[in-house]
C-alpha cells in the first residue's frame, strides 16, 4: 500500500480535520466529549494515551471507532498474567520454503498495526508490559537481534482498570512516562445513559465512516503531526511549561540540583515523592500546540500549557503513601501546582 | 522569487503595524509610572509638610513634632513604595505585549511575535500567526489595552493639595501662638528668692539681661551652677522629653513664624539677703565667697534701706541713691568673658510662681513695702519717696552674664513655655501690669501731699 501524497494542511484545515474525525467518533461514543478530543490530541502530538476506565465505559468502542475513522488497521490485545513477551511483539517460526528448505521467519505479533489497544495493560507481567516499552518509544521491535520497524502512524492506547486490582502488576514509572497523556473514562450520566441506550439497542446501529481514504490516510496524519510541530512557541511559553514540570518535583528530592525559582506547593512535598522528568514538558509543549491549532492559532499560550498541563503531568508524579492514605490524586495535585506557577508570572 | 520578496515585504509591514501597537501600549504604561512616581512623591512631600504646618497651628509643641514626625515618616514609607510600585510597572516591549495579550485575550500572539520579531530565522507559520495577529487588531488598540492616559495617583496628588490649601488658610485664620494678654513687660524686677532656674532652659541668645549688685550676683551664680548639676543629674528621658519640647517651640516658631518676644531686663534684688533664707542656694553652698556671705549677712532680713548700707550696691536702691550706685552690676547676655558659673549656664532664670513671687507682686502694687514702685520688695520710708527720674538701668559699672533670662517655664504638662505664669493671668480693671512704674519727677507743690498721705 502506497501512500498518496497530499496537500499540505494549513492551520484551518486541522481544526477541520480534527473536529470531523471526532464528529465521526462520536457516532458510537456517547459523551466523554473531553477523553475523544485528549485521544485525538495525543494522537496528532504523535503519543501514546493511558486511559484509566472502569468496565463498560467504551473503551474498546472508542478504539475501534478511531480506528474506522481514521481508515487505520488497529489492534487488540488483552493483556493477561501468562501473557508473553513475543505474544505481542511477535515470533521467530520455522517455515518451509519453495526450494523446500525450512528457515527461521519472523511472524509479526499484534504490535504491527496503526493503532493498538492494550486492553488492561497492567494484568500481564513487567516483563511483557515492557515489550511494549521499546514498541512505543522507538516504533521498532527488536526480535533476535533484528529490529523491525513500526509503520507510522503508530499509536498505543493502553487502558486501566483501576479496580479489582488483586493480581495486577503496576505499571513501572519509566512505561508510564511514555504515554503523552492519561485520560480518565467515567461513568456516564443520566442524559447519557440514555442516548447510549437508544444508539445502541436500536435496529439500526451507528456506523462510524472514514474521514481519509485508505491510500491517503497514513499520509495524512503524519501531515497533521507535522504541522503540530510547526507550531510556533514564544521562549517566554517554554520557559512557563518548564517551570510548571520543575513545580511538580518535591522540594526533598536528592534528584533535583537547584531549587532557585521554582514554586513548589507545600502539597506537593507532602504527597509527592518523584516529580515528572522532562517527558512531561515535552507533553506540555506538545499537547498545548494542537491545542493551539484546534483554536486556529499558529502559537502555543500558556493558556494551552496550563489547559493541557492535568492531562500530561497527573500521571508522572508518583505519589507516596501519605497522598493514598488521604485520599489525593495526581489531578488535583497538578491543579495545585498550576496555581502556585501562575502566581509567578510576570 | 520576486513574490517571495513580496510576500516579505508585506510581512514586515504586517510586522510593523503590530509591533507599532505594542510600542504605544509600552509608552502609555510607562507614561503612567511615571506620573504615578511624580505624582505621589511630590502628594508625599506636599501631604506632610501640609500636615507639619496645620500641626504647628493647632497643636501643643511636643504633639506637634510627633505628628510631624509621623506624617514625615509615613510620606516618605509612602513615596518609597511608589516609586518601587512604578519601577515594578514599566515596561518593555516583551512585556507590554504580555499584558496586551491578557487584556484582550490574545492566547500569546503577541507575545509570541514580540519574541521572534527580531529573530532571522522565522518560523513557518510565522505569516500566518503576523496574520491572525493583524485581525485582532481591533483588540489590542492601545486606547482599549491601557485607557487611562493619566495615573490615579492624581487623586493622591489633588488630596495632598487640598491639604495644603488647608494649612494655608490656616495661617491666614489662626495666629500663629495661642493669644497672650499682653507682651511681657520690658523690666522685671524680682527677688532672687522668687527665681526658678530651670535646667531645661535653651540658653538661647534672645538678649534678656539680668542685673543686680554684686551679691545677687554672686548668688545667682551659685544657684545656676546648682541647676546646672541638678540637670546633670536628671533622668535621661526627663532630658530627652526637654529637648523634645525644645526643638518642637524652635520648629514650630520657624514654621508659624511667631515674633521673638522682645529682650527682656531683670533686675534682680535678694529681699531674703540672709543665708537662713529658705530658697536662699548659697546658704548652705560649701566654698562660698566668705565676702558674699557677710555681704549677705549684713543685709536686714526685713529689706534693707538703702541708707544704712550704702555701699551695698543693691540695684534697689531708692532714688536718691541710685545714681551713686556705680558698683551696680547687670548681666547681658553674650558677655561670654564674664566670670562665675552664670556665663555659660545656658539655663532658664523664671520668676517662680510660688507665693513669694505672688506677695511681693502684691507688695509692688500696695506700695506698702516699696517706696513708689521703683524697687519691688527693697523697703523704704517717706524720705526717700522723691527724686530723680528713673534712667535706663544700664550703667557703666555694670556686669553682664550671659544666662536665658526669658521669664518662661516648662510645665511638666508640657505646656507653652514661652509666658510665664505671671503674665498669664487677665488684670481687671482695678490691677496694674505687675511692672514697677517708672519714677517720675514730682513737682514740689505736690510732695507735702504725697508726704503726708505716705505717713499716714
Amino acid at each position: 500500500m502506497s501512500a498518496t501524497p497530499v496537500e499540505p494542511l494549513t492551520v484551518g484545515d486541522f481544526a477541520r480535520t480534527f473536529r470531523r474525525i471526532q464528529g465521526e467518533i462520536h457516532k458510537v461514543i456517547v459523551g466523554h466529549e473531553g477523553a475523544v478530543e485528549s485521544l485525538l490530541s495525543a494522537l496528532m502530538a504523535g503519543g501514546h494515551v493511558l486511559i484509566e476506565g472502569v468496565p463498560g465505559t467504551g473503551k474498546t468502542t472508542l478504539v475501534k471507532a478511531l480506528g474506522t475513522a481514521l481508515h487505520l488497521s488497529f489492534n487488540r490485545i488483552q493483556f493477561t498474567v501468562d501473557l508473553m513477551p513475543a505474544d505481542i511483539t511477535g515470533t521467530r517460526i520455522i517455515v518451509t520454503g519453495d526450494d523446500g528448505r525450512r528457515e527461521f521467519s519472523f511472524l509479526p505479533g499484534p504490535v504491527f498495526c496503526h493503532i493498538l489497544l492494550a486492553d488492561e495493560i497492567n494484568r500481564a507481567t513487567p516483563k511483557t508490559q515492557s515489550a511494549l516499552l521499546e514498541a512505543m518509544a522507538e516504533m521498532q521491535v527488536t526480535v533476535a537481534g533484528t529490529s523491525h520497524v513500526l509503520r507510522p502512524p503508530y499509536f498505543v492506547m493502553a487502558t486501566l482498570n483501576p479496580i479489582e486490582m488483586e493480581g495486577t502488576y503496576p505499571l513501572p514509572e519509566a512505561q508510564l512516562d511514555r504515554f503523552i497523556f492519561k485520560v480518565k473514562l467515567d461513568y456516564p450520566d443520566e442524559a447519557e445513559m440514555v442516548r447510549i441506550i437508544s444508539s445502541t439497542t436500536g435496529a439500526v446501529e451507528s456506523m462510524v465512516d472514514p474521514v481519509f481514504g485508505a491510500n491517503e490516510a497514513a499520509e495524512r496524519i503524519e501531515g497533521m503531526k507535522r504541522l503540530v510541530r510547526e507550531v510556533v512557541v514564544a521562549p517566554d511559553v517554554e520557559r512557563y511549561a518548564a517551570r510548571m514540570v520543575r513545580a511538580t518535583q518535591p522540594a526533598n528530592s536528592r534528584f533535583v540540583s537547584e531549587r532557585r525559582d521554582v514554586a513548589v506547593d507545600e502539597a506537593v512535598n507532602r504527597y509527592v515523592s518523584f516529580g515528572s522528568s522532562p517527558r512531561g514538558a515535552q507533553a506540555l509543549i506538545l499537547g498545548a500546540k494542537v491545542r493551539a491549532l484546534l483554536d486556529a492559532r499558529a502559537n502555543a499560550g500558556r493558556e494551552d500549557i496550563e489547559a493541557v498541563a492535568p492531562l500530561a503531568l497527573s500521571h508522572r508524579m508518583m505519589l507516596n503513601y501519605a497522598a493514598h492514605s488521604d485520599g489525593i490524586d495526581g489531578s488535583q495535585l497538578v491543579e495545585r501546582v498550576v496555581k502556585s506557577v501562575r502566581g509567578l508570572r510576570g | 522569487m520576486s513574490e517571495v520578496a513580496g510576500n516579505q515585504g508585506r510581512n514586515e509591514e504586517k510586522l510593523g503595524v503590530v509591533l507599532g501597537q505594542i510600542d504605544t501600549i509600552r509608552a502609555r504604561i510607562n507614561r503612567l509610572a511615571l506620573q504615578q512616581a511624580v505624582f505621589v512623591t511630590i502628594a508625599g512631600v506636599v501631604g506632610a509638610a501640609a500636615i507639619a504646618v496645620a500641626s504647628a497651628y493647632l497643636l501643643t509643641p511636643l504633639a506637634f513634632l510627633i505628628t510631624a514626625a509621623i506624617a514625615g515618616l509615613t510620606a516618605l514609607i509612602v513615596i518609597v513604595v511608589a516609586l518601587r510600585s512604578a519601577w515594578r510597572m514599566r515596561t518593555n516591549r516583551a512585556r507590554a505585549a504580555s499584558i496586551a495579550d491578557e487584556r484582550a485575550h490574545m492566547d500569546g500572539r503577541l507575545t509570541t511575535i514580540a519574541a521572534f520579531a527580531t529573530t532571522p530565522n522565522r518560523p513557518k507559520l510565522w505569516p500566518y500567526l503576523l496574520e491572525d495577529a493583524l485581525m485582532h487588531r481591533e483588540d489590542f488598540a492601545p486606547a482599549r489595552i491601557e485607557k487611562r492616559r493619566l495615573s490615579r495617583s492624581i487623586f493622591a496628588l489633588m488630596s495632598a493639595a487640598a491639604l495644603a490649601l488647608f494649612a494655608v488658610g490656616l495661617t491666614r485664620v489662626v495666629p500663629p501662638h495661642p493669644p497672650t494678654i499682653a507682651a511681657p513687660p520690658k523690666t522685671v524686677t524680682l527677688d532672687l528668692r522668687d527665681l526658678t532656674i530651670d535646667p531645661s532652659g535653651t540658653g538661647g541668645s534672645d538678649g534678656s539681661q539680668v542685673t543686680g549688685d554684686q551679691n545677687t550676683m554672686r548668688k545667682l551664680g551659685a544657684m545656676l551652677a546648682r541647676a546646672r548639676a541638678a540637670a546633670q543629674g536628671k533622668d535621661p528621658i526627663s532630658q530627652m522629653k526637654d529637648a523634645a519640647n525644645r526643638l518642637a517651640n524652635r520648629l514650630r516658631d520657624k514654621i508659624t513664624g511667631a515674633p521673638k518676644p522682645p529682650p527682656e531686663h531683670l533686675k534682680l534684688a535678694d529681699k531674703g539677703g540672709d543665708s537662713n533664707s529658705a530658697k536662699d542656694p548659697d546658704s548652705d553652698q560649701p566654698g562660698q565667697d566668705p565676702s558674699a556671705k557677710n555681704q549677705s549677712g549684713d543685709d536686714s532680713p526685713d529689706g534693707s534701706k538703702p541708707g544704712d548700707s550704702p555701699d551695698s550696691n543693691h540695684s534697689t536702691q531708692m532714688p536718691g541713691s541710685s545714681s551713686d550706685a556705680p558698683a551696680n552690676q547687670q548681666a547681658s547676655a553674650g558677655a561670654a568673658a564674664q566670670p562665675g558659673p552664670a556665663d555659660q549656664s545656658g539655663k532658664d532664670i523664671t520668676p517662680s510662681p510660688g507665693p513669694d513671687s505672688q506677695e511681693s507682686a502684691n507688695e509692688d502694687r500696695n506700695g506698702d513695702n516699696d517706696s513708689g514702685g521703683a524697687s519691688h520688695g527693697t523697703g523704704s520710708d517717706a524720705s526717700g519717696l522723691f527724686g530723680k527720674a528713673d534712667k535706663p538701668a544700664t550703667g557703666d559699672g555694670s556686669f553682664q552674664i550671659a544666662i536665658e533670662a526669658h521669664p518662661a517655664s516648662i510645665g511638666d504638662d508640657g505646656g507653652d513655655g514661652d509666658r510665664a505664669p505671671k503674665v498669664d493671668a487677665a488684670l481687671n480693671p482695678d490691677q496694674y501690669a505687675d511692672e514697677p512704674l517708672s519714677r517720675t519727677a514730682v513737682p514740689p507743690a505736690d510732695r507735702d501731699a504725697i508726704e503726708r498721705i505716705f505717713d499716714q
